[in-house]
């Protein structure tokens, strides 16, 4: 297969496949270790101005201990194991390149909280919600939570069966940050197709690039860095990852 | 008068077939003439030569440690923290090597870079011939990648020639056995990175190159197959390491215990190396933790295959985090050397402690110092192990980092911590009001403080942070803070100053003076007796029954 077909098979397979309503989901549980997730985050402007930010995307998809996290603007996957041991693995690709680079596994802790890999929220910061409303009934249990902590109001909407957000939204006086599930792709081929394309692009490990300056693709990473942080869970208004432990 | 026909006719289809040259009726040459008359090999076996007692220098072993990296700061700093640790002010300690006799200097360039890399590196030490950046065991002539280019550029490596000259031999890596050293040892290819068959473009696929790990696992087929004469070929004896990724096929089904990914195995042609090595060698032992390394019995082993890590085996300061437990370099070492000891002919070792490099590369210098210390440890133990009348030990580097030790420390100052002037007790400041390290790096990641960490590769899921940095409240002196560096790079560079060499033993003089890195090769030639023996071997008359069938 030629780059051009595997980038338009990647589209097919991660932005487009299989896209499922989530009320259509009535009819049969979806099974919460193998399922695909879309996501919209609005951004409301900042106090003062009219610019209206553009709907970013984000895409989760797991099956059993991996989960990869898409970011659709960046043609950047995140790709976390968790390993046997309880630490994380992770190899990052980049879609454009047909590319990866693999980083040894490192301890779960800070940011690496697997719970925000897997769910984009970590536990720690769900148990500090307050349980509210809870709505549905069987796999489509809905349970609402909400945290009021320095001049931010959080509001969740947890799927208890898939392990997943389904709304989240912060507040502040001057800015807010939701983000909406529209897409839940529960066909098991499709998301096994979305993990198999991963696996064809050529990895390099983290750890040899510096004895690989010939090489194009990472001689561009050696000297502009690897790439931007992405966010792996939620974050707010100020961009600061509200999923893990240090909130 | 119809056998010499015969057998004539066979030397100089040999010769043909192989590349070597017959220099006479019954000679047939162990390496290439395009590598024996090179100006690198001639030069070098020349510049050897010339040294005093070069003629008498003999030796039945020869071991060479390569540290991946260890530059001569490294030494130095590595010299000072293992005297720290034992309580002493440091400066005055000794690391194993710095005991040996003989020290020299060897030359690092390549023949297209000035800073260069270990394929090169490593390409000159085992085969006397200087060649091109990022290229395993082939001459300059090759182009980077081009698998077409590689026939008639291979280069005979000193390990090949022990193998034909009937001795045992062995490879040690705490890197993947696959990277470039290593490989170095026993491969060709166009690129280093080719270490399994989906790391290869499809065109060299076609083209008929196979990659390293393959290599690594059929050497045996593959010598013979070039010298159809060499007896004595057995394979390796003893190959530990890591890489375990390039040896297994691309499902979960063939993960090892200490699997780190879902699926371990990279191969895309569904070979099962382990599985090939194994069916190759049914009296050998294939392992692939600590365990089965312990289970090991020198005395009835003859073929040790270790494969340790799906990737590097651990840094040693985080060593004792691994899932199955991995043996450290100086345990592989005297493992290594009991098991090759059983050959009478003597034996051919190489041992690289691969992860010096890593260390640096990440901005951290506790870890490349701290496996530069169990490099020390290593040959500590092999000097334990061996008669040092009749085995030649070496001990040198690949290349170097941009790794300094600066600033005026007083006598004793902790190596990993703030300068500290003499006749003071606080940290000196630099014009910009802040204190400053000892160590630190040209370029690099920069700094970070990441507490008791001891894998340095944690760095690489934080962002670039070089330059000057507020150190007032940081333990620098922890496992887990990474120096500073002034220009922000998102790995760590090699530096192109010449490295040292130690020699122990017989010839172990022949390194005096500053080398040419190929010269490396020459000693171990010289002393070993490799090509020497090698041709002995290939030229002998065939035994009756074959000349008669």
């Amino acid at each position: 297969m030629n780059i051009r077909k595997k980038i338009v098979a990647a589209g097919l397979m991660l932005g487009i496949a299989a896209p499922f309503n989530v009320s259509a989901q009535q009819h049969q549980c979806a099974t919460a270790n193998k399922l695909g997730a879309i996501y919209e985050i609005e951004m409301s402007p900042e106090a003062g101005s009219s610019a209206t930010k553009p709907i970013q995307k984000l895409e989760l998809w797991r099956s059993g201990k991996q989960v990869a996290i898409r970011y659709p603007q960046k043609q950047i996957t995140e790709l976390w194991e968790q390993t046997k041991n309880n630490q994380l693995h992770m190899v990052r690709y980049f879609e454009a390149h047909q590319r990866g680079i693999e980083y040894q596994p490192i301890e779960i802790k800070g940011k690496h909280d697997w719970s925000v890999k897997h769910q984009l929220i970590s536990d720690a910061f769900k148990g500090r919600m307050t349980p509210g409303e809870e709505s549905g009934k069987g796999c489509d249990q809905k349970q609402h939570y909400s945290l009021h902590k320095e001049h931010e109001n959080y509001h969740l909407v947890w799927l208890k069966t898939l392990q997943l957000p389904e709304e989240l939204s912060v507040k502040s006086q001057t800015t807010g940050t939701h983000w909406t599930l529209k897409q839940l792709i529960k066909d098991e081929k499709t998301v096994d197709k979305a993990f198999d394309l991963l696996a064809q692009y050529q990895t390099v490990d983290f750890t040899d690039i510096g004895d690989m300056e010939n090489d194009p693709f990472l001689r561009k990473m050696i000297n502009l860095g690897f790439v931007e942080h992405g966010h792996s869970g939620f974050y707010d208004a100020e961009g600061n990852d509200i999923g893990s432990h240090g909130h | 008068m119809k056998f010499k026909v015969a057998a004539l006719a066979g030397a100089v289809a040999v010769a043909m077939a192989t590349g070597t040259q017959a220099n006479d009726l019954n000679k047939i040459d162990s390496v290439p003439s395009y590598q024996k008359y090179s100006p690198w090999y001639t030069q070098g076996q020349a510049n050897i030569k010339a040294k005093p007692f070069a003629a008498l220098s003999k030796s039945r072993n020869v071991i060479l440690f390569v540290g991946d990296g260890m530059g001569v700061s490294t030494i130095t700093a590595a010299r000072i923290l293992e005297g720290q640790l034992k309580g002493m002010q440091g400066e005055e300690n000794d690391l194993s090597f710095d005991l040996f006799p003989y020290t020299g200097m060897a030359k690092t360039y390549n023949v297209d870079a000035q800073t260069p890399d270990s394929a090169g590196t490593m390409t000159a030490m085992m085969s006397g011939v200087k060649t091109d950046v990022g290229v395993i065991g082939v001459s300059e002539e090759i182009e980077r990648g081009d698998c077409s280019t590689v026939a008639g550029n291979e280069l005979v490596t000193a390990l090949e020639l022990a193998e034909i000259g009937g001795k045992a031999t062995g490879i040690i890596s705490t890197a993947r056995i696959t990277h470039a050293t290593p490989a170095a040892t026993y491969a060709k290819s166009a690129d280093r990175n080719w270490e399994d068959n989906s790391d290869m473009p499809e065109e060299a696929l076609a083209q008929g190159c196979t990659d390293i790990a393959a290599q690594l696992v059929d050497f045996e087929a593959n010598l013979k197959a070039r010298f159809p004469q060499a007896d004595r070929v057995d394979g390796i004896d003893v190959v530990m390491g890591g890489g375990r990724r390039h040896f297994l096929p691309n499902d979960a089904a063939y993960n090892s215990a200490d699997a780190v990914s879902s699926v371990e195995g990279d191969r895309t042609d569904g070979r099962d190396l382990t599985a090939e090595w194994k069916q190759a060698y049914p009296q050998g032992v294939y392992v692939y933790d600590q365990f089965g390394f312990d289970a090991i019995d020198p005395a009835s082993t003859s073929k040790v295959f270790g494969l340790f890590n799906e990737s590097h085996m651990q840094y040693e300061a985080d060593r004792v985090n691994d899932i199955a437990g991995e043996p450290s370099l100086s345990e592989m070492t005297s493992k290594a050397i009991d098991v090759l000891a059983n050959n009478k002919k003597g034996y051919f070792l190489m041992v690289e402690s691969g992860r010096i490099d890593h260390g640096h590369h990440a901005g951290s210098a506790y870890n490349a110092l701290t496996d530069a210390i169990e490099l020390s440890n290593a040959v500590k133990a092999a000097v334990e192990s061996v008669d040092l009348s009749n085995t030649t030990i070496i001990v040198t580097a690949d290349h170097s980092h941009v790794f300094t030790i600066a600033g005026y420390p007083k006598r004793g100052n902790p190596i990993l911590g703030k300068v500290v002037s003499v006749g003071s007790d606080e940290p000196e400041l630099a014009a910009d009001g802040m204190p400053y390290t000892t160590v630190g790096y040209m370029n690099g990641y920069g700094m970070r403080d990441l507490g008791n960490e001891t894998d340095a590769d944690e760095i690489y899921g934080y962002d670039i942070n070089a330059g000057r940095m507020d150190l007032s409240s940081i333990d620098t002196e922890a496992s887990g803070y990474h120096q500073e560096a002034l220009i922000p790079l998102g790995s760590e560079t090699h530096a192109g100053e010449d490295v040292a060499i130690y020699g122990a033993g017989p010839g172990a003089h022949l390194v005096s003076g500053t080398n040419e890195q190929s010269n490396i090769f020459h000693i171990m030639n010289q002393v070993g007796k490799l090509e020497a023996n090698a041709d002995k071997e290939l030229s002998k008359p065939a035994p009756w029954w074959r000349r008669w069938w």
